[in-house]
């Protein structure tokens, strides 16, 4: 798709042009998306909420700067992926730490409809309780890969971006993002199948 | 399609990521081999149930959110306006900027010109000046070596005359040499 004809990268060059109603519009548009994805990535909600603040902040600062050279979503994503991996990258953990835990339980936990294959074969049917856990697991899961193949496997299973705007936003090529992402979907897959028979 | 090759094709595939040429190769060994077509459905449903699970929405207070990022870019607007302003403040104002450049200026004119008087009047001429500012060529010989040797002879000898006129025209001081001075006269 040409980056001239995506209509977000025309409201990003109107915000560009002074247009403040292109920030709101955005902003909403965008931002549960980027708090999910970050919110999967770091494991706490309120760092996610300030990391989608601090992404769309430097939207906002960088927009003399904006090239549209891309779809907006795979340049959106490119800050997120880079702000979420400093993140990780920075001593300074105290949210994910403070937080309490199984909060992030609650919010995964009413998700509907996840097939037995992500869950342990001794989830009880009957026992909401013990599909909240399976649940978490999957988010443990995901909070165990490395940060680059948990990048790139919540950039395509919670956002839906493509490999290619995927290699975009991680700014490698497409057959890297085609290992990442094989090797994360395997070791989640091994990691949930594990706890599983550890919990029967 | 190797077996133990392209497992991540699988993956590929059921992300739908996989076309072409590639999509119909696979495809075809998919049909052909009972394994990888059996370990295709696990996948399948591996990143079907992935897909469900992590991208469920999450709550997310959106006007509150942008309330918050509003606030913040009000503050860092007006912290940019104070920079700014303390900026235009510590600055002189233009009309004085401006004299103290007629100043400085003025200064270094009337340096440059009380240089060139003076060099004028330590060389002794316009010319000396004009050929030390570069103006006018320096002189290829100032002069001859020939000159410069008789003039040092004739300075000798006029040293050497001066000498002899101050020792003629010394007064006799001494009584004894007065005394025989009388009795040869």
């Amino acid at each position: 798709m040409d980056p001239q004809h995506d209509p977000d990268v025309q409201r990003m060059i109107a915000l560009q042009n002074g247009d403040l109603t292109a920030f709101d519009f955005l902003f909403r548009k965008y931002v549960p998306d980027v708090v999910r994805f970050a919110r999967r990535f770091v494991g706490s909600s309120a760092r996610a909420e300030e990391l989608a603040q601090d992404v769309f902040l430097q939207l906002f600062k960088t927009r003399d700067r904006y090239q549209p050279t891309a779809r907006f979503k795979s340049w959106l994503y490119r800050m997120v992926s880079n702000a979420c991996l400093s993140d990780l990258r920075s001593a300074d953990r105290r949210y994910r730490l403070a937080e309490p835990a199984g909060r992030g339980e609650a919010e995964l936990g009413s998700v509907p409809g996840v097939p037995e294959s992500a869950l342990p074969p001794s989830r009880s049917s009957e026992d909401e309780v013990l599909g909240e856990e399976a649940i978490t697991g999957l988010q443990q899961a995901v909070e165990a890969l490395p940060p680059q193949q948990r990048a790139a496997l919540l950039l395509n299973r919670a956002e839906g971006l493509s490999y290619e705007e995927i290699a975009i936003a991680l700014d490698t090529s497409v057959s890297a993002v085609k290992s990442l992402i094989h090797r994360a979907t395997v070791t989640l897959s091994g990691r949930i199948a594990a706890d599983a028979g550890g919990s029967r | 399609m190797n077996c133990t090759r392209d497992r991540d094709e699988l993956t590929a595939h059921a992300d739908g990521e996989v076309r072409g040429l590639a999509w119909l190769r696979l495809e075809v060994h998919l049909a052909r081999c009972g394994s990888c077509r059996a370990e295709m459905a696990e996948r399948s449903a591996v990143v079907e149930s992935q897909r469900r699970a992590l991208s469920a929405p999450v709550e997310v207070d959106t006007e509150r959110l942008l309330a918050e990022s509003r606030a913040a870019l009000a503050a860092l607007g007006a912290e940019q306006a104070g920079s700014a302003a303390r900026a235009n403040s510590q600055a002189p104002p233009r009309s004085l900027a401006w004299v103290r450049f007629a100043f400085a200026a003025a200064s270094l004119s009337l340096a440059l010109l009380l240089g060139a008087a003076t060099l004028v009047v330590q060389s002794g001429g316009w010319r000396p000046a004009l050929v030390a500012l570069g103006v006018e060529p320096a002189p290829r010989q100032l002069v001859r070596q020939a000159d410069m040797f008789r003039d040092y002879e004739i300075i000798r000898e006029l040293e050497f005359l001066e000498f002899f006129d101050a020792v003629a025209e010394t007064p006799l001081e001494d009584e004894r040499a007065a005394a025989e001075l009388r009795h040869y006269g």
